[in-house]
């Protein structure tokens, strides 16, 4: 029996022992860990050995490795480093961010090469991957908008197909949500779809990865009253299950509460209170009449119900995941966002700029299984467009399924895939009556897809990767079809070369396709009336791009690349006169009427341009880099009049013939140089960390050159701009909280857009808690 | 070159950081432990157990040391510095450090059927290649197996081996 009480005891003993044993190595720290000896470690079991690995963590060596070269997915739809990658890409970490003081992710794009970034009003950017800015030129703002680059959150397209471009200010998510941004330079369209002709930008959310409760809080807040916060909690349920809840609120006024009202007969009226916007009234000799610059039915209060206010938005998202094995997962997200900007107008109206009110929500699932991926979205709620102006205001309803497979045979990956896509507007809602909108009631764009992708690797050197896709889309009888074809040779880890062609196309628009609009301009100057009509069928915007690039590591902690490209871009559309007809639309109305009509103008650009960036990393605690694009861009058949002035030339026309006119000016010029694109943007970065890496400052310095924006309402220069802005920021409690100073543009006021705000200096101070 | 430029690279060359000998000293560590969860045909389990190193790496030092404590069941261990494709037959490991990974497909035409395990240092080579291949899961060291590549040079593996690291030929 005591043999018995003997054994248990001892046994007990043991299992005591070899718990405590386990404890203590979960409890080891580092430099515990760097005491062992050989001995001690060589009668380790294998597990606790790869725990010490664990918790001696991040070497130096691999710090400066992911400080230089990130993990990226964008470029091959998988993990590789970026020095790797087939295409031209950059990506910047949330830590990169946060250090640099941006606002936004918009802000954060100042940090990415190749991006050309100009803020509108406070917190408001225009944001364009390469340039194409502008086309046609001597138009509407809503040309000046970027139709051309996608922007993604892990995949799912947050587009505005209405007209094109990426409204930034609805997105729900925060920087709280993010992990880090991944940029392509260059056509993307056989991977990633219509318009991504310029580039692609995918915002990668973060993941729980901590087993307990954490939960940050982050807060800006300073001078034009602005206020900027973020919210997040997160936990891993168990081994499979992980959640994650966000929010984030941001107010930012702008520094004055003036509106630019353009040059309106023959006088220059410059930047005007609301008031005065409002008691705006000019004489028409033409119609003997008095006018207002404004249409009756526009209720200033309403359209600008506060001017001095830049951006106000919120947004609220949840995430959970669940991932049984290793190659099964489950992700789904869900969010909320409601927002109200004051940026350049979208529709044709006396001042530049314009309210946007969006409220929207969205459900996005990813099904992983094996080398299937299924990831199906759906966003809906309501834009309004050009606030308070009748027919901008439309319900959202956007579906998107995309269906892939990894096939491997060896060193060849496939992947097959098919995508479809629902964008549906309906604008009925929210007119007064049925006829008065752009769309006058639902419509949508239908789109389907297949694609192929093959990966080859030979001899762990060279690469070749070719992508097909082909799409069809409910508004056009023709297939479209992008390519992306790349020949990579990784000579060793210090030299990477590759050489991509590739070809993608913008989709159609829902008011290139679809507008009947009749502008009735009662009240205003000549024409009467103007009828706006999309049409099917027309030419897509097509790029065709030849990249060469190179990536060089020579030490373990520099590396350089450099990429030039060659693109033409041709079937450029817009909005131009089409008939006039003197005696109004029906000959009883006997007032002019003009037809605009959305179509194809001949336009071809031809860009060609060098990008480098050299990342150096002399010490863990300094991060320095450098970055550019010098690039030039040639027009062809460029029509170098406004869409006012060829309705004039109509006018003349049809008075010498017989009140109609279908005679549109048929000038073009050519070897034009795109002035609204800088020829040189970049920037410069430095991180330094300070009494053990308590105190980082960060500096960054982003800068282009002089170019101009010509509207239809004028043109106007855009000097060159150095926008630096110094972040400053000091860790306490155990890490625990963050306090900063954060001053942006810091060299002073300076307009970087048209008819835009001038950009002043701003302070923030911050503080960040993490428990 | 100009004085400047050489003060530029005389800068980088001075901020090269010192390699971190941790990771080395794990990775041999690793190495000693893969070996208790593989078995090698018996005509191999005679004479010295040999690790061969392919190119200079900090990871002979430390595997020395090894060598210098432990053997490998009732094999003494040897660490060999691999010059040419010719010496690695008669080893039982062969590691390739990351810097000579170019190398690897020849070297693996070399070592198959030949009872050798290679193991690699650097993403993805265990799907191609390698046995075994070392990897960095944010930035902290672990380990790819490749199962099929293993057994097909007649060596067992233990099971409780993949629960460990990463199994990819799945």
């Amino acid at each position: 029996m005591n043999k018995l009480l003997h054994i248990l005891l001892l046994l007990f003993i043991a299992i005591f022992l070899h718990a405590q044993d386990k404890k203590n190595i979960a409890q080891f720290t580092k430099d515990d860990v760097l005491e062992l000896t050989y001995d001690e470690l060589l009668e380790m079991p294998f597990e606790d050995v790869i725990e010490l690995a664990e918790i001696v963590g991040v070497s130096l060596e691999d710090l400066i490795e992911m400080l230089l070269n990130k993990d990226v997915v964008s470029a091959s739809k998988k993990i590789e480093t970026n020095f790797e990658a087939p295409l031209s890409t950059s990506v910047i970490s949330y830590d990169e961010i946060v250090s640099s003081g941006a606002r936004s992710i918009e802000e954060a794009l100042r940090l990415v090469p190749g991006l050309i970034v100009r803020e509108k009003t406070n917190g408001n950017f225009d944001i364009h991957i390469r340039g194409n800015d502008n086309l046609p030129a001597h138009h509407l703002f809503v040309y000046s908008e970027n139709s051309i680059s996608l922007v993604m959150i892990d995949g799912r397209p947050v587009y505005n197909y209405v007209h094109g471009g990426t409204f930034w200010e609805t997105l729900p998510i925060g920087l709280a949500d993010i992990d880090r941004i991944e940029v392509i330079r260059g056509p993307s369209s056989a991977l990633y779809g219509p318009n991504a002709v310029s580039g692609v930008v995918n915002i990668i959310t973060k993941r729980q990865t901590e087993e307990k409760l954490s939960v940050t809080g982050n807060v800006q807040a300073g001078a034009q009253k602005t206020v900027i916060s973020d919210f997040s909690v997160g936990k891993k349920i168990n081994k499979y299950l992980s959640f994650r809840a966000t929010s984030n609120f941001e107010t930012l006024n702008r520094n004055t509460d003036k509106l630019y009202v353009h040059r309106f007969n023959k006088k220059e009226w410059g930047y005007l209170t609301k008031q005065q916007l409002d008691t705006l009234r000019t004489f028409s000799p033409l119609e003997n009449e008095w006018f207002n610059v404004f249409d009756p039915h526009d209720d200033i209060n309403a359209m600008y119900p506060s001017p001095i206010l830049a951006r106000q938005r919120f947004g609220a998202n949840g995430y959970l995941v669940y991932r049984p094995k290793k190659d099964v997962c489950f992700d789904l997200k869900g969010g909320y966002q409601y927002s109200q900007v004051l940026s350049t107008t979208m529709g044709d109206n006396p001042t530049s700029y314009a309210g946007r009110v969006s409220n929207t929500q969205y459900a996005d699932f990813v099904a992983m299984v094996k080398g299937l991926k299924v990831q199906t979205n759906i966003l809906s709620g309501w834009q309004d467009i050009v606030r308070c102006d009748t027919g901008f205001k439309v319900d959202i309803l956007n579906l998107n399924t995309n269906l892939e497979y990894d096939i491997n045979y060896g060193n060849l990956n496939l992947k097959p895939g098919f995508a479809f896509q629902l964008a549906g507007y309906n604008d009925l809602p929210y007119l007064r009556r049925a006829d008065q909108g752009f769309l006058n009631g639902e419509k949508s764009l239908w789109t389907t897809a297949i694609s192929l992708r093959a990966d080859y690797l030979i001899r762990e050197k060279i690469r070749l990767i070719g992508a097909i896709r082909g799409e069809g889309y409910n508004t056009h009888n023709k297939m479209y079809l992008s390519y992306q074809s790349v020949l990579s040779y990784k000579l060793n880890n210090v030299h990477h070369f590759r050489i991509v062609a590739s070809k993608a196309n913008r989709s159609p628009f829902l008011l290139d396709s679809y507008a009947d609009f009749l502008w009735n301009r009662d009240g205003r100057p000549m024409p009467g009336y103007i009828q706006y009509n999309g049409q099917k069928n027309i030419d897509l915007l097509t790029m065709r791009t030849i990249e060469i690039g190179y990536r060089i590591k020579p030490v373990k902690n520099v590396q350089a690349d450099i990429e030039f490209f060659v693109s033409k871009t041709k079937n450029f559309g817009a909005l131009y006169p089409d008939s006039l007809n003197l005696n109004g639309f029906s000959n009883a109305s006997g007032r002019p009427y003009v037809s605009m009509l959305f179509g194809n103008i001949g336009l071809e650009s031809e860009q060609s341009g060098v990008t480098y960036n050299l990342s150096w990393i002399p010490d863990k605690n300094i991060v320095l880099r450098f970055f550019g694009t010098y690039q030039q861009t040639s027009l062809q058949n460029v029509i170098s009049f406004s869409p006012d002035s060829a309705i004039v030339y109509m006018f003349s026309a049809a008075m010498s013939g017989s009140g109609y006119s279908t005679h549109f000016p048929d000038e073009r010029d050519q070897n034009i140089n795109n002035v609204s694109t800088p020829e040189f943007y970049g920037g410069i970065v430095a991180e330094f960390k300070l009494f053990n890496q308590k105190l980082t400052l960060a500096s960054n310095l982003y800068a282009y050159s002089k170019h101009e924006l010509q509207t239809k309402y004028g043109q106007q220069q855009i000097d060159e701009k150095f926008v630096l802005n110094l972040n400053g920021s000091y860790k306490l409690l155990n890490n625990k909280a963050k306090v900063s100073l954060n001053i942006r543009n810091l060299l002073g006021k300076k307009r970087e857009f048209a008819y835009m705000d001038e950009i002043g200096r701003l302070f923030l101070l911050g503080l960040s808690i993490t428990l | 070159m100009g004085i400047k430029q050489l003060l530029f690279l005389a800068a980088i060359v001075l901020c090269i950081p010192r390699v971190n000998a941790q990771d080395d000293k794990f990775k041999a560590l690793f190495m000693y432990n893969f070996t208790k969860y593989l078995e090698w045909p018996t005509q191999m389990q005679q004479g010295n157990f040999v690790i061969g190193v392919y190119g200079s790496s900090p990871v002979i030092a430390e595997l020395n040391i090894i060598a210098g404590k432990r053997g490998i069941g009732r094999q003494k261990l040897e660490i060999r510095k691999i010059n040419e494709l010719a010496e690695l037959t008669g080893c039982h490991i062969v590691y390739v450090p990351e810097a000579r990974t170019d190398k690897l497909s020849q070297i693996n035409k070399v070592c198959k059927n030949h009872g050798i395990v290679l193991i690699s240092d650097g993403p993805g080579l265990a799907k191609s290649y390698a046995g075994l291949n070392y990897i960095k899961v944010n930035g902290k060291l672990n380990f790819e197996i490749n199962r099929q590549h293993i057994e097909n040079e007649g060596i067992k593996v233990n099971t409780a081996l993949f629960s460990l690291g990463i199994q990819v030929d799945q």
